[in-house]
């Protein structure tokens, strides 16, 4: 392409080089070139960046436009310039990856502060060999959100080994890729939800469960994890209005028998979702300071839709984690909460934790805990649910017919 | 001959969203409305090994609202349920039916 036409093209760069300094130093290469063809875009571009540094970020927004609305794909010595300048390298260390409140709020904190206008090519070192799929999953719907590429660069090549297995990279860079997937010998399955295609997402909990039913023989508890993730996927798609999409992600370790399990979205908050209710005790639980207002999302029958919703999901899942002596967490806004086991071999998690994000997080978080060689019995926790029932404890309604 | 029951897994492969719910609602209430009169109708659940909470709460407790829990006792036979089913669809029945009237959905019906 002529460079001339080049530069008419990308608005910040013809501003930039009618600028003298930048002017000068061009004509400079040109003459050293012998003509103003011979000066590549790359140099120009390098040249640009380096003397007019406080046009770079919107030369290279400008840039990212022009691939968009070239009709043939763009020169991919361009896209990897772009990329190059782009690059935003996160590193993450072992406390990081997520297994307590405060190590996930300090991962939730960082990916927040990262530089997201243009939209950067983020680079994820994790400098550790185990990562929990709370901070996998986060990383991906901070990502889809923000992020013109995604690439992993592992200190540690074994989580970048588990990922590759699954086809992470591949389903979070093409949005037509099977939205399921599973690793059988990694036992690492997710879930891409998409926005747009919200209502293919009903099989998408039972689709993922089925995966994982070689290792969770138990129908019981099968039908109880089923539960659980379509209830999460149902909360995501219906209430935190997502334009970008929500990951699942799941990971059984046959040792420990322990299952984890996240889902994340950049949605509206927990926080919005009772400013817009109609319900005054919601509203002001929102409006109050402190976190604590956050684990009112899981108490039962709360619900910011009162009319057509009833708040059963979060309240079963966390029931389901509580009576496991597994772990319940979840992230919005500016707060996180915890309902953990006193210890690991606790049977009931009754030990609850707030932690208070100084750099909001942008969506919601749950991650789950669950020991699958410990009842998982949903039966359990509809039995709990406060029906405030009109005639009577056990009134039988008379519909069944055995 | 007229059909009288209604076969949940006839008409959808999962049972798990609320959209489903209201959809199959739908369905079951211009069911109800094409069956003769005075004829007891049966809502045949069996074969559905995951009902979430959400799809129960749409299906059976807002037809129960919409019809009242003495119509719908004359009406509709629920059959073919596992004992956690049937603890699931009485739970959620009787905390719609426990709402105040301001919160009940009178007729919520897709065309």
């Amino acid at each position: 392409m002529d460079n001339s036409r080049f530069v008419q093209n990308i608005p910040n760069l013809r501003k930039v080089t009618r600028w003298p300094a930048i002017r000068e130093r061009l004509e400079e290469m040109m003459s050293v070139f012998g003509s103003t063809s011979i000066v590549s875009q790359l140099d120009l571009l390098r040249e640009v960046c380096r003397l007019g540094s406080q046009y770079e970020k919107r030369l290279l927004q400008d840039l990212q436009h022009w691939f968009q609305v070239q009709k043939s794909p763009p020169p991919e010595y361009l896209v990897g310039f772009v990329a190059e300048r782009l690059r935003v390298d996160l590193r993450i260390d072992e406390k990081q990856t997520g297994a307590h409140l405060r190590d996930l709020s300090q991962l939730l904190m960082r990916l927040e502060r990262l530089p997201r206008r243009p939209r950067p090519n983020l680079s994820v070192d994790f400098n550790t060999p185990h990562a929990y799929v709370y901070g996998i999953c986060a990383i991906a719907a901070w990502a889809t959100q923000n992020a013109s590429q995604l690439t992993l660069d592992s200190q540690h090549e074994r989580v970048t080994y588990f990922l590759d297995r699954a086809g992470f990279l591949k389903a979070w860079s093409d949005k037509d890729s099977d939205p399921v997937q599973f690793d059988t010998d990694t036992i690492l399955g997710f879930t891409r939800i998409d926005a747009d295609k919200r209502f293919q997402t009903d099989a998408h909990a039972g689709r993922l469960v089925e995966l994982f039913r070689k290792n969770v023989p138990d129908p019981r508890t099968a039908a109880s994890l089923s539960i659980c993730f379509a209830e999460l996927i149902e909360n995501a798609v219906k209430h935190a209005d997502i334009r970008n999409a929500a990951w699942l992600f799941a990971n059984y370790h046959p040792k420990s028998q322990i299952m984890h399990v996240c889902i994340c979205d950049r949605g509206i908050g927990i926080r919005k979702t009772f400013l817009e209710s109609q319900n005054p005790r919601l509203i002001q639980l929102a409006e109050s300071s402190g976190c604590e207002w956050i684990k009112e999302a899981s108490e039962p029958l709360v619900t910011s839709k009162s009319e057509h919703h009833s708040g059963y999901g979060l309240y079963i899942t966390r029931e389901l984690c509580r009576r496991n002596g597994g772990l319940f967490l979840v992230f919005s806004g500016d707060a996180g909460y915890a309902l953990r086991p006193k210890t690991p071999d606790s049977t009931v998690s009754e030990i609850e934790e707030f932690v208070s994000l100084d750099t909001p997080w942008g969506g919601t978080l749950f991650g789950l805990q669950f020991h699958l060689d410990r009842p998982l019995e949903v039966r359990d926790v509809y039995n709990s649910l406060p029906s405030n029932e009109v005639e009577g404890e056990d009134t039988d309604l008379d519909l069944f017919n055995d | 001959m007229t059909e009288t029951t209604f076969t949940l897994t006839l008409h959808a492969n999962d049972f798990v969203t609320r959209d489903m719910g209201k959809k199959i609602r739908s369905s079951l209430l211009a069911f109800d409305a094409t069956a003769p009169a005075g004829v007891e109708l049966t809502i045949d659940v069996s074969g559905i090994e995951v009902l979430t909470p959400s799809f129960a709460d749409e299906f059976f407790a807002k037809t129960v609202v919409t019809m009242g829990l003495g119509q719908f006792r004359k009406r509709f036979r629920i059959v073919g349920v596992t004992e956690e089913i049937k603890l699931l669809i009485s739970k959620v029945i009787k905390i719609r039916l426990a709402q105040p009237v301001t919160q009940v959905v009178t007729a919520e019906v897709d065309p």
